[in-house]
């Protein structure tokens, strides 16, 4: 008894040891992830047990976090803003999502500084970023895209990230300056955000993943659900135009259920990238290239803000660009753009990012 | 002291290592492939890799180890260890090797439930971060060896002598699929600290003289089926299943116990169940592992 009281107290004295002076890894909120979990609560990982440094205990007081609840691995501090009661920028009263993925590789930060301008014209009130964001491997290129996920927050953008294939490339870094979930949930305004890993290499959802999916899924009805995951959720095949081949669509066997769910939970839009090509889908995994306006959940694939640009399908259009969502009520009211300027949107074309379009 | 070696040390050293990348434009990263180094001594030249008898080096070295594991862990702790840092890989490599000279002894501990507690501790203590089983590994020497020179392990019946890696291999495919599933979540902890509880419990309850009676074959099947059926909503109780067979299996190698051959079909058997959980373009195989889910 002697022995094992003796071994506790060695290994309490070993955790007081490397964790002094308490330090605290702060994993939401954070820029370029979601900035509230969805009871708008911070998350923080401790080195000290119930010890919060003096510095970050004085931050969340003055910025109105209370009511704070232990976990084993830090805590969670209620906040006082309420995300949920957000408004949306727009005059109009419509909000405005903006969707990048594949993100200008380093050494192309005139593309970033051009979307910038263009994001403070139309003032989006989110931006999803969907993995692939800088194609970089050391901290420096991680400095870079969290620098400019701040220039838009603080233009008035919120900026939702999840990871995509390339920053398993450099996955300590993609930790250290986006945080450890990987997959997560936002709310702001009337939106549901539900970001996930789909993995690289893998192409799939773990089990745990997939039922933190289906039960998130289930505790949004009556919000506007928006799902975003790097890889597309259906293949090009008899779409395909032979690039990026057999890249895409495969979610292992939970990929028919993941649909299906998202049909049933009238999710309005997936949204992905890692194609460098534009792409819509319906439920069924038709490419929908006849129209823009079809019923039911569109299964959005982006072109790449800034990287080389493929033809994946049959879809003609290849350029550098970003996606914008309007919403009105809770509905989508439009996804892409109008190119031919006749007034009315084209089908799958996302906004081109340069005047020439950019690319061919 | 060889479950802290194999679980705490070695199985969070790969965990580390497969969250962290390997990168090998840095020196650093080839120095933290060196416990491959410890496995490969400790076949081929058992008698090298030993603390020294004399109980005043045993505790100098089994203090330094400890002291050793503070340092490394106080500097990565909540930051995610990064290969590429010399003095955290070298830190790490003298962790792994301290361990490693106390891995092969035994002491009158070793058969009871205390060191699969140990291990069950320390896999809780990591749902706050993985760093943090490492830092139960370098306890370990001072836990379970506290002032005592370890006698000799007795050689007793070889038994089957498939069970030495199999064993190993099966534990290492199946028993992480908690840290691949939740990725750095603090829910994978709790299924590892279950697995480590279960292995206790099994040496702490008579039920364990029971299972003695079955064959081994039947153990390593019940494991390997216990693995395939492993899904997070049930995760505890696949714990406790976990590792009431491991025990009862690890309680009937054969003494002194292959360290060389059980590390290093643990080792495979973790980066086969990686490999097989990144799917790497194997669908068939990347199904079976997740049959159950």
């Amino acid at each position: 008894m002697r022995r094992v009281l003796l071994s506790l107290i060695l290994a309490l004295a070993a955790l007081v040891a490397v964790g002094l002076p308490s330090r605290a890894r702060v994993d939401r909120p954070l820029t370029g992830l979601p900035l509230m979990n969805p009871k708008g609560n911070m998350e923080v990982a401790l080195s000290l047990p119930f010890r919060v440094p003096g510095e970050l205990r004085e931050k969340m007081k003055s910025e109105g976090f209370t009511e704070v609840s232990w976990t084993l691995a830090g805590l969670n501090a209620r906040s006082g803003i309420e995300a949920k009661s957000a408004k949306p920028r727009d005059p109009s009263g419509r909000w405005k999502v903006v969707h990048i993925a594949d993100l200008p590789p380093p050494g192309r930060d005139d593309l970033l500084k051009i979307f910038i301008m263009r994001m403070s014209e139309v003032k989006p009130d989110l931006i999803l970023a969907t993995g692939d964001l800088g194609y970089g491997d050391t901290a420096a290129d991680f400095d870079r895209i969290t620098t400019f996920f701040r220039d838009l927050e603080n233009d008035g953008a919120v900026v939702v990230a999840s990871p995509g294939n390339h920053e398993r490339k450099a996955w300590i870094h993609y930790l250290r300056h986006f945080g450890p979930d990987t997959w997560h949930r936002v709310e702001y305004g009337p939106f549901t955000i539900l970001s996930l890993d789909s993995e690289h290499g893998r192409d799939q959802f773990t089990p745990a993943q997939f039922a933190w999916f289906k039960r998130e899924i289930a505790e949004s009805s009556g919000r506007t659900v928006l799902v975003q995951l790097h890889h597309p959720v259906f293949p090009s095949e008899s779409a395909s135009s032979g690039e990026a081949k057999g890249s895409g669509g495969f979610l292992g066997n939970r990929r028919n259920e993941f649909i299906k769910l998202c049909a049933d939970t009238k999710v309005q839009a997936v949204l992905s990238g890692h194609w460098h090509s534009d792409a819509v889908f319906d439920s069924t995994g038709r490419l929908r290239d006849d129209t823009w306006d079809f019923p039911g959940t569109k299964f959005i694939v982006t072109t790449t803000l800034g990287n080389e640009i493929r033809r994946v399908t049959r879809w003609p259009k290849s350029y550098f660009g970003w996606r914008l969502l309007t919403f009105e009520d809770g509905n989508l009211l439009s996804y892409t753009a109008d190119l031919d300027g006749d007034g009315k949107p084209d089908p799958i074309a996302s906004e081109p990012l340069l005047p020439n379009a950019g690319g061919r | 002291m060889a479950l802290a070696w194999i679980l705490l040390f070695l199985g969070s050293w790969v965990r580390l290592l497969t969250i962290s990348g390997l990168n090998f434009h840095h020196g650093a990263t080839l120095l933290a492939l060196s416990p491959l180094g410890y496995m490969a001594l400790h076949h081929f030249l058992p008698g090298l890799l030993r603390a020294p008898e004399r109980p005043f080096f045993r505790w100098g070295l089994a203090g330094l180890t400890a002291l050793v594991a503070v340092a490394f862990v106080r500097l990565t702790l909540l930051r995610f260890w990064d290969p590429g840092d010399w003095l955290s890989t070298v830190l790490l490599v003298l962790l792994g090797l301290g361990v490693a000279l106390f891995a092969s002894e035994e002491c009158p501990s070793d058969h009871g439930p205390g060191p699969w507690l140990w291990v069950s501790l320390w896999m809780l203590i990591s749902a706050r971060d993985p760093v943090l089983g490492l830092l139960g590994a370098g306890l370990a020497p001072l836990v379970f060896h506290w002032g005592k020179v370890t006698k000799r392990p007795t050689p007793q019946e070889a038994g089957k002598q498939s069970t030495t890696w199999l064993f190993p291999l099966l534990l290492g495919l199946f028993l992480p699929k908690p840290w691949w599933d939740w990725g750095l979540q603090p829910s994978s902890a709790l299924p590892l600290a279950a697995f480590g509880l279960g292995g206790g419990l099994l040496l702490l309850i008579p039920f364990a003289a029971r299972l003695k009676v079955l064959p081994v074959g039947v153990l390593l099947s019940a494991l390997a089926v216990i693995g395939l059926l492993y899904s997070p909503s049930w995760g505890l109780f696949w714990g406790i299943a976990m590792g009431f067979a491991a025990a009862s299996i690890f309680e009937r190698l054969p003494r002194p116990l292959p360290m060389g051959v059980i590390a290093g079909f643990w080792i495979l058997g973790l980066l086969l169940s990686f490999t097989i959980q990144a799917n790497a373009w194997m669908p068939v195989l990347g199904r079976l592992a997740w049959l159950a889910n």
